[in-house]
C-alpha cells in the first residue's frame, strides 16, 4: 500500500472519529443539560418540559410527547411539547410493544404504522416519520414520542440518541412517580392525622359524655333523695345538740353524741353539694364581679373557720381591677371559689410557708385550652386559685373532677364532691378549667366568659368622662364580629362614630371613598392579609392615619412594625372602657 | 444473535445446496432467521434455491450469483467455477424481510416493490431498518440506490454488490426467498437486535492524471477534455489499451488496476473517490463502464497494486470495526462484498485475502462475494454505487456505553 493511501485511510478514520467524537459529545452535552434539568426542577411536569427542550436539538424533532401505559394496556398522553397529542388515544400494536419492550423505533412513513394510522387526521396531519423510545420504571411503562413534518427524518443515529435518552427520561418519570408518591403519602398522612384528630375528639366527647352522664345521674339522685336526706339529718344534727346542752350529761357520753353531730354536720355538707349539683343550670343567673366575690368570700365565716384552722398559710389577692364581669350563678361561682379555696389550703396545711393566691384577669382566648378539642373564642374572666403544695400526680389529675375521687380520706375533709361542683360550674356556664400541677404546686384557673352588660344599678365611673368623645369617626377592623360589636358598641356610648369592617381588603376598600379619624385595627385576621398589612395600605390612601392596635396576643413584631409605620398604642384583649377609650383618646390627642 | 457461514463446492445444485445448509444449521443450532445465498453463475441456481427454500421454507433469502465462488473464514470456495456460500443469521429477536422485483420498463418502480415487500415480510411496514442489503443486475444500480433513498431517506445505510457471472457472458441472477431473475434487484431489509457495522473503500490511490468529462451518456464516457475518452486513457496509462483503440475490444482484465474516481468527498484536503471499471473501448473510441459517469465532473486516475487488493478488504474490515459501537471481540460475523475484477486480479492470492479477514475478524464467521459493482455507504453517509469497491456490513451487540 502506497504512503498515499495510508494517509488517505488514516484521514478517513480520523474523520469517522471525529464524527463519532462530535455526536458523543452532543450526547454527553445533551444527557448533562438532561440530568440538570432533573436536578432543578422540583415540578416533574416541568421537568419534562425542560427535557423536551433539551432533547429538541440532538433528537432534532418538531415536537415530542410521553405516552403512559393503562390498566388496561392502552396509552393516553401525560405531558407534550405541542397540546394538539394531549387529546389523543393510543392502542398498542406490534411496534408500540417492541418499542416497550425496550427496543427504540424510527419510524420513515408513520401512515404505514397502524398505531398511527389509527390516529385523527388533525394528528397525522402534523407530521409524518417519528421516533419512539421507552421509559420504564418498575411500576408504569411509558413510551417518547419524537415527530418531524418531513417523511423519513429520523436516522439510525437517533435511535442511538434514543437508546441513551431511555434512561434519562425513565429518571424523570421516576422524579414525577416518587412526586406523585410523596403527594399520596402526605394525603393519607394528612388522612390519619385527621382521623387521629377526630378519634381524639371522639375519646374527649365520649369522657366528657360518660362524666355528664354520671353527673347527671347523681343530680337527679341528689334531687330525689336530698329532701328526704336532709329531714333524716336535721334530727341527726340537732337532737345531739340538744342533748349536748344537758349538763349532765356523762363525759363518756358526750364525746360519742358530739362525734355523731359531726358526722351528721358533715353529711348535712354532703347534701347540700349534691344539691348545689341538682340544681345545675336550672339556677339563676346574674351579673357578677368575680373580684367583689372574692372579697365577701374572704370575709366570710367559712373562710375565717377555714384558716384558722389552717395555721400558718397565707392568703394572697392579686387581681385585675378592671375585671369584666360574668353571666352566672352565683352560688355555684361562690361554691366553686369556696371549694377552690379549701382544697388548696388542705394541699398546703404541712408546709411552713404555705401559700394560696387568687388571682383574676381577663383573657382573650382564640384556641384551645389544653384538655379541650376546640374553644369559643372570646373574652374571659379568669379566676386562679394556685398554692405552693407538693401538686397532684398525673394519674389523679385524671380523676380530680370525679364525684367522690378523692386521695383523702373520705368524710374527713371535705365531702368527695368539691371539685365535681367546679367542674359541673365551667360546664354549665360555657366556662373552661385548666390545671396546671407540678412539684412546686397546683393552680385551678377558671374561665368564665364575659359579659358587656351592665347591671342597671352599676354607673359608669365618673373618670369615663374624661374619655367621652366628640363625634370623631372611628374605623373598627376585626375579622370577628362578636369583637367588633364589642367594640362598637364601648366606642358608641364613648361618643365616637362607628363603622366596623370585617378585613383588611374591606377596610381599604372602604376608606377609598371615606376618611376617618382613627383606627381601631385587630392585628390577626384570617382569611386575608393581617393587621399589619392592612396598616401599609391604608397608610399609602392616607398618610398618618391614627391607629389603635388590639389583639388577643401578646406585642409582636407585627405590632412594633406596625408602630414604626405610626401606629398607635397596642391594648390587648379583653380591653375594658376604660382602656379602649383612653386609649383613642390619646392618640387623638396626639400630633 | 448468532452468525454462521457455510460452503459447498459440490456441481450438483441441491447436493450443494444440502451439503452447505446442512453445515450452516449445525453451526447455528438453530434455523437461521435471515439467509444470504451467493453462488457461482455455473450453478442451475433456481435448483438451489428450491432446495434451500425446502429446507426453511419461510427463511427470508436474499443474494446472487458471485463470480466463480465466495470466500469465507474457511476459505476460497471455488471447485471448477462451482462454488455456494451461506451466511445464516439466527436472531429471533430481530426481523427481517426480502423482496425481489424483476425491472420490467420500470426499475425504479421495481426497487420500491422488492423493498415495499421485504419491509412487509419483516412486518416492519413504516419502520426505517438498520440496514438494507441489494443485490442487483448490472445496470442501474444508481437508480436502485436512489430509489430506496426515495422511499426511506438518505440516512439508510445500502450495502450491496452487482450479481456476477464467471464470464462477463450475462449469467448473473438476483436471489429472493425461493425466487431468482436475471434483470431484476433482491432487497433485504435489517431490524437484528443487535447493531451493524459498516464501511466502504477502494484499494486504489489517485494518480496526477486527471480531466473533465465534457460528453458522457450514462454509462459511457465519450470525451475527456473534448478529446476522446479512450485515446485519453491510453495516454494516462502509458499505452496500456494500444492495441484495443483501433477496432475497441473489452478491457477485463486489462484495466484492473487503473480504473477511473469519481470524487466523492475530502477529508483533511484530501480527496477520497468512488471508482469505475473501464469494460470495453467501443468503436467511436468512447469507453464503457460498469458505473455511471457524470458529465462535467472531473475524473481522475486511480492506480492499484495486488499487494493493495489483497490488504484491502482486512482494511475495509478494520474500518467498520473502527466505526462500530461494538467491540472487536463481539464480532459475530459478516458480510462482504468484493469487486469480482479485483478478485481475479489477484486469483491465485485469495489465501492471503482470507487469512487477512480472519486475522482482523478474529476468525469470525463471514462470507464474501464477487461482484460486478459494489454498493456502499461512504464515510460522509453517501450511498453510493462504484467499481472496485469493497462494502462490509458487519453484526455485533447493542452497547449504550
Amino acid at each position: 500500500m502506497g504512503k498515499t493511501e495510508e494517509l488517505r485511510e488514516a484521514l478517513l478514520n480520523l474523520e469517522e472519529a471525529r464524527k463519532r467524537e462530535a455526536l458523543q459529545r452532543q450526547m454527553a452535552e445533551a444527557l448533562l443539560n438532561g440530568l440538570r434539568v432533573l436536578v432543578m426542577s422540583e415540578d416533574p411536569y416541568e421537568a419534562f418540559e425542560q427535557l423536551f427542550e433539551v432533547m429538541r436539538d440532538p433528537l432534532d424533532y418538531e415536537a415530542a410527547f410521553v405516552l403512559l401505559e393503562n390498566d388496561d394496556g392502552s396509552l393516553y398522553p401525560l405531558t407534550a411539547s405541542n397540546a394538539a397529542f394531549l387529546d389523543t388515544e393510543w392502542q398498542p400494536g406490534t411496534m408500540f410493544r417492541r418499542v416497550m419492550a425496550g427496543k427504540p423505533v424510527a419510524i420513515f412513513d408513520t401512515r404505514l404504522v397502524e398505531e398511527w394510522a389509527a390516529q385523527p387526521e388533525r394528528v397525522n396531519k402534523l407530521l409524518r416519520s417519528a421516533l419512539h423510545f421507552s421509559i420504564h420504571t418498575p411500576e408504569r411503562k411509558a413510551i417518547f414520542v419524537c415527530t418531524h413534518s418531513e417523511r423519513a427524518h429520523f436516522s439510525s443515529d437517533h435511535v442511538v440518541l434514543a437508546r441513551r435518552f431511555s434512561v434519562l427520561a425513565t429518571q424523570a418519570l421516576q422524579k414525577l412517580e416518587s412526586t406523585e408518591k410523596l403527594a399520596d403519602l402526605e394525603k393519607r398522612l394528612d388522612a390519619e392525622v385527621k382521623l387521629a384528630d377526630l378519634n381524639r375528639k371522639l375519646i374527649e366527647s365520649e369522657k366528657k359524655l360518660s362524666r355528664a352522664r354520671k353527673m347527671e345521674a347523681i343530680g337527679l339522685l341528689a334531687g330525689g333523695v336530698a329532701h328526704d336526706l336532709n329531714n333524716i339529718l336535721s334530727g341527726i344534727v340537732s337532737y345531739p345538740e340538744l342533748l349536748l346542752t344537758e349538763t349532765n350529761l356523762p363525759l363518756e357520753h358526750r364525746s360519742a353524741i358530739e362525734t355523731i353531730r359531726a358526722s351528721g354536720v358533715r353529711a348535712a355538707a354532703v347534701v347540700d353539694d349534691l344539691l348545689t349539683m341538682a340544681r345545675g343550670v336550672a339556677s339563676s343567673r346574674e351579673t357578677l364581679d368575680i373580684n367583689r366575690m372574692i372579697q365577701d368570700y374572704l370575709l366570710s365565716p367559712e373562710h375565717h373557720r377555714l384558716v384558722q384552722t389552717q395555721n400558718g398559710v397565707v392568703i394572697e389577692r392579686d387581681v385585675e381591677e378592671k375585671l369584666l364581669p360574668i353571666r352566672a350563678s352565683r352560688i355555684h361561682v361562690a361554691k366553686a371559689l369556696m371549694n377552690l379555696v379549701s382544697n388548696a389550703v388542705e394541699a398546703v396545711r404541712s408546709r411552713p410557708d404555705g401559700l394560696v393566691r387568687i388571682r383574676t384577669e381577663n383573657r382573650y382566648i382564640d384556641r384551645p385550652l389544653k384538655g379541650y378539642s376546640d374553644v369559643h373564642v372570646g373574652e374571659y374572666a379568669v379566676l386562679t386559685v394556685a398554692d405552693n403544695g407538693s401538686g397532684i400526680s398525673d394519674q389523679d389529675l385524671d380523676h380530680v373532677f370525679e364525684p367522690f375521687y378523692t386521695s383523702k380520706v373520705m368524710g374527713k375533709s371535705g365531702t368527695g364532691l368539691g371539685l365535681t361542683i367546679v367542674w359541673n360550674t365551667l360546664q354549665d356556664h360555657d366556662g373552661y378549667i385548666d390545671v396546671k400541677s407540678n412539684e412546686n404546686g397546683t393552680a385551678f384557673s377558671l374561665y368564665f366568659p364575659v359579659t358587656r352588660e351592665i347591671k342597671a344599678d352599676e354607673s359608669i365611673p365618673e373618670t369615663i368622662h374624661d374619655y367621652q368623645a366628640k363625634g370623631e369617626r372611628v374605623l373598627v377592623i376585626d375579622d370577628r364580629e362578636d369583637q367588633r360589636e364589642i367594640a362598637c358598641a364601648m366606642l358608641t356610648r364613648l361618643g365616637y362614630n362607628t363603622h366596623s369592617v370585617s378585613s383588611g381588603e374591606e377596610a381599604c376598600a372602604y376608606l377609598k371613598d371615606h376618611s376617618v379619624d382613627i383606627l381601631l385595627l385587630d392585628m390577626i385576621m384570617d382569611p386575608g392579609i393581617n393587621g399589619l398589612e392592612t396598616y401599609k395600605k391604608i397608610i399609602q390612601i392616607y398618610p398618618g392615619q391614627k391607629a389603635v392596635i388590639a389583639s388577643g396576643y401578646s406585642l409582636n413584631d407585627d405590632v412594633v412594625a406596625a408602630q414604626a409605620l405610626g401606629a398607635g398604642p397596642f391594648i390587648k384583649k379583653p380591653y375594658t372602657l376604660m382602656k379602649l377609650g383612653h386609649a383613642i383618646k390619646k392618640v387623638l390627642e396626639s400630633e | 444473535m448468532k452468525v454462521a457461514s457455510s460452503w459447498s463446492t459440490l456441481p450438483d445444485p441441491q447436493a450443494a445446496a444440502n451439503e452447505a445448509y446442512e453445515n450452516l444449521f449445525k453451526k447455528l443450532q438453530k434455523p437461521p432467521d435471515l439467509l444470504f445465498v451467493h453462488s457461482s453463475s455455473a450453478y442451475d441456481n433456481q435448483a438451489v434455491l428450491d432446495r434451500l427454500h425446502l429446507k426453511a421454507p419461510d427463511v427470508p433469502m436474499q443474494g446472487g450469483t458471485s463470480c466463480l465462488g465466495v470466500i469465507s473464514e474457511e476459505g476460497f470456495h471455488t471447485r471448477n467455477q462451482y462454488g455456494i456460500g451461506l451466511l445464516g443469521i439466527h436472531d429471533p429477536e430481530g426481523d427481517y424481510g426480502v423482496g425481489i422485483a424483476e425491472y420490467g420498463d420500470d426499475p425504479e418502480k421495481a426497487t420500491i416493490s422488492a423493498l415495499v415487500q421485504a419491509l412487509d415480510m419483516a412486518s416492519r411496514p413504516g419502520e426505517t431498518p438498520a440496514a438494507i442489503v441489494m443485490t442487483s443486475c448490472p445496470g442501474k444500480e444508481e437508480s436502485n440506490i436512489s430509489a430506496i433513498e426515495a422511499y426511506l431517506g438518505s440516512s439508510i445505510p445500502i450495502l450491496g454488490g452487482t450479481s456476477a457471472d464467471n464470464d462477463m457472458s450475462g449469467q448473473w441472477q438476483q436471489f429472493g426467498n425461493g425466487a431468482s431473475c436475471r434483470e431484476g434487484i433482491s432487497i433485504a431489509v435489517l431490524f437484528p437486535s443487535g447493531d451493524v457495522s459498516y464501511a466502504f473503500h477502494s484499494g486504489y490511490e489517485p494518480t496526477q492524471h486527471r480531466g473533465r468529462v465534457t460528453e458522457a451518456h450514462d454509462r459511457i464516457l465519450l470525451k475527456i477534455d473534448d478529446r476522446p475518452a479512450a485515446e485519453v486513457y491510453n495516454e494516462w496509462t502509458g499505452g496500456l489499451i494500444s492495441d484495443t483503440l483501433p477496432g475497441g475490444g473489452s478491457l477485463v482484465p486489462t484495466a484492473n488496476f487503473t480504473p477511473i474516481g469519481h470524487q466523492v468527498g475530502e477529508v483533511g484536503g484530501i480527496p477520497y473517490f468512488r471508482l469505475s471499471y473501464p469494460v470495453a473501448v467501443l468503436p467511436d473510441r468512447s469507453i464503457q463502464f460498469f458505473a455511471a459517469v457524470q458529465p462535467k465532473k472531473e475524473i481522475v486516475l486511480m492506480k492499484g497494486t495486488p499487494d493493495s487488493l489483497v490488504n484491502r478488504p482486512g482494511r475495509v474490515a478494520e474500518s467498520a470495526i473502527e466505526a462500530a459501537a461494538f467491540h472487536r471481540e463481539e464480532i459475530q460475523g459478516g458480510l462482504f462484498l468484493f469487486c469480482a475484477g479485483c478478485m481475479l486480479a489477484v486469483e491465485e492470492r485469495m489465501g492471503e485475502v482470507v487469512n487477512v479477514l480472519n486475522k482482523t475478524l478474529q476468525g469470525k464467521p463471514f462470507l464474501c462475494s464477487f461482484t460486478l459493482g459494489e454498493q456502499g455507504c461512504f464515510i460522509g453517509g453517501e450511498n453510493r454505487h462504484g467499481n472496485l469497491m469493497i462494502a462490509s456490513l458487519l453484526f455485533g451487540p447493542i452497547r449504550t456505553d
